[in-house]
């Protein structure tokens, strides 16, 4: 069990906050004793940018997102965001400064509705009733939820939709950096092109620096700014969105080759 | 969730508390004033055991520990110190609370299963510890406790049972309207993203588990004063099964279903008891069966979904109306 030291300073107002860089420096995570899952990851989310990794299975990708949530055992390395080290934080520190996070697995609470979802969202801030209140609604305007979903169970909802508003609960904080595990994960390409399309457009709209781990490569080589790729728990590949949509063909038969010389090697 | 027929239920649930109290104004016979002490006693049990397992989602077995802690704690300070029995009872509730606080300091570390567990151990211990400690607590032969009321006992209790059970609800009402309503069911729905959204989610949970103990205490300490007798067989097993059953029958997680279940069980209770205690539990185990396999709300289940039947055909919602793409006009 790894110590998770209470940062006060963290609970500041978000309040006039900027975006600033994410940066992962020879990261490392270790479930059990000499079994690294990630060997020294470098990766750097500018702000206000859409920074993707992807890898093949196994690589360490949700495991690195995980790493920076505070979520997995962090045996070495340093995250900062703007300067800042937030390395090993708890997630209601990170969400206090900024950093929000949209596990993959359904995290909504089926039985309330999205309203009350979307409070819980605000919880940090639940005595600024009026903050909360403004919040909620500027979230719902900004992701055109149609009115009349806003008081329905959370679990009626589609799964498209439940995707969206998880991103807006998530939203709720005014997060400066987003990150997102796998947003369309088991959603019909039709739902999973307007979640894309709202998280296309939270750099522009709203300043929000987005972490994004996806295996859907092409849908999300698409929005995304940055690329980087992961193989076995190490930084493989790197480039611009375009550069690595070029290469696609290459690098994915490069992970072909890797997954048989790792099952070779363990 | 303040919809009409949520009242209507809420309005149901009240009129049965009342019909209770109104029998025993009516028919003031001293078999149906028993019974309707025994509808509050475990009413207080049934309602307080729900709002910790079925709306905050911790399957706590300690809950008939807490209530024989209660009695004992109020028996015994009322005998050794010569309190009044009404503030004993009193301080046996704040004795089982601070219990409640200190077994679930412990207990609610553990999730799920684990805790439904520590709380049986918990239970199992302070049974054991009664029957065994006989020169404190009297052994399996029980303790002696002071009456409340002189005179008219029971009708006197039924009016107290009233007027405690009132309190619960008008409570628990207040504390469902509040944030804690959405807190609790939070932390029962999915609690590690609550955590990860900034809930204190154990310090809810001990806080809950407390508020419970003390309500399981004060009807633990009504009972006694009631019967003028503790024993530990109060702490059974048996008892904390008959609770669940009952919130189980009526209705889990609902605010009227702990009302109905216990007034069901009471009523098997009232026309079986010539004939011996165990076709009382019998005939309420067949009942818990047939709930549970055809009934999953129970009781309150079955009453929303008549209700439901009178009610004009709502507007369905359906994956055909996707969420606005950005740029669509908004509906409102």
């Amino acid at each position: 069990m790894i110590t998770r030291p209470r940062r006060t300073e963290a609970a500041a107002k978000p309040s006039g906050r900027v975006p600033v860089d994410l940066v992962a420096t020879g990261l490392r995570v270790a479930y059990e004793r000499d079994v690294e899952i990630l060997r020294g990851v470098e990766i750097t989310a500018a702000a206000r940018r859409i920074s993707l990794v992807i890898g093949p299975n196994g690589a360490g990708k949700s495991t690195f997102l995980k790493a920076v949530a505070g979520l997995a055992p962090v045996t070495g390395g340093l995250v900062t965001l703007g300067g800042v080290d937030i390395t090993r934080w708890r997630p209601r520190d990170l969400l206090a400064h900024g950093v929000a996070l949209v596990p993959q697995n359904g995290t909504l609470f089926p039985a309330m509705t999205v309203r009350e979802n979307l409070q819980m969202g605000g919880w940090l801030r639940r005595r600024e009733k009026a903050w909360l209140g403004e919040s909620i609604e500027a979230v719902v305007n900004r992701f055109n939820l149609p009115r009349h979903l806003v008081d329905r169970r959370a679990g009626d909802l589609s799964g498209g939709q439940q995707k969206l508003v998880e991103i807006m609960r998530s939203m709720i904080m005014t997060p400066t950096t987003l990150l997102l595990d796998e947003p369309t994960a088991g959603l019909s390409p039709k739902m999973a092109s307007q979640v894309y399309e709202q998280i296309a457009a939270l750099p522009g709209d709203l300043g929000v620096t987005v972490l994004l781990v996806d295996q859907n490569v092409r849908s999300s080589l698409a929005i995304s700014d940055d690329v980087y790729v992961l193989a076995m728990g190490l930084n493989n590949d790197r480039g611009t969105a375009r550069d690595i949509t070029e290469r696609l063909g290459e690098i994915t038969a490069g992970w072909l080759r890797q997954g048989v010389s790792g099952a070779v090697k363990s | 969730m303040r919809s009409n027929p949520e009242k209507l239920k809420l309005l149901f649930a009240a009129l049965a508390v009342v019909a209770a109290a109104a029998l025993a104004y009516l028919i003031p016979s001293p078999t149906v004033l028993d019974a309707v002490v025994y509808f509050f006693y475990f009413l207080m049990l049934a309602a307080s055991w729900n709002l910790l397992a079925g709306i905050c989602g911790q399957m706590s077995f300690a809950h008939m520990a807490f209530c024989v802690t209660g009695a004992y704690v109020a028996a015994s300070t009322a005998n050794v110190l010569g309190l009044p029995m009404a503030a004993a009872v009193v301080v046996g509730a704040l004795a089982a609370a601070c219990a409640g606080l200190f077994v679930g300091i412990f207990t609610l570390r553990f999730r799920d299963i684990t805790f439904s567990l520590a709380t049986f151990a918990f239970a199992g211990v302070l049974t054991s510890w009664l029957i065994g400690a006989s020169d404190i607590t009297g052994g399996s032969n029980g303790m002696s406790a002071p009456p409340i009321f002189s005179g008219d006992q029971a009708r006197a209790f039924v009016w107290l049972g009233l007027a405690l059970s009132v309190v619960f609800f008008a409570l628990q009402w207040l504390l469902l309207s509040s944030r804690w309503g959405i807190l609790m069911r939070a932390v029962r729905d999915r609690e590690p993203v609550a955590r990860g959204l900034g809930v204190k989610a154990t310090h809810l949970k001990v806080a809950v588990f407390a508020y419970t103990a003390f309500w399981a205490g004060l009807a633990g300490g009504y009972f006694a004063a009631y019967t003028e007798y503790v024993t530990p067989t109060m702490a059974g097993l048996e008892n904390m099964g008959l609770v669940l059953g009952m919130v189980i029958v009526g209705g889990i997680g609902t605010v009227a279903g702990p009302v109905l279940g216990t007034l069901v069980f009471r009523f098997i209770d009232f026309f079986t008891r010539g004939y011996g205690g165990e076709y009382t539990v019998f005939t309420f185990a067949l009942i818990l069966l047939v709930t549970m396999l055809f009934l999953r709300d129970g009781a309150m289940g079955l009453i929303t979904a008549t209700l439901r039947r009178f009610r004009a055909p709502q507007e369905r919602w359906h994956a055909a109306q996707p969420a606005a793409a950005p740029g669509a006009t908004p509906e409102s």
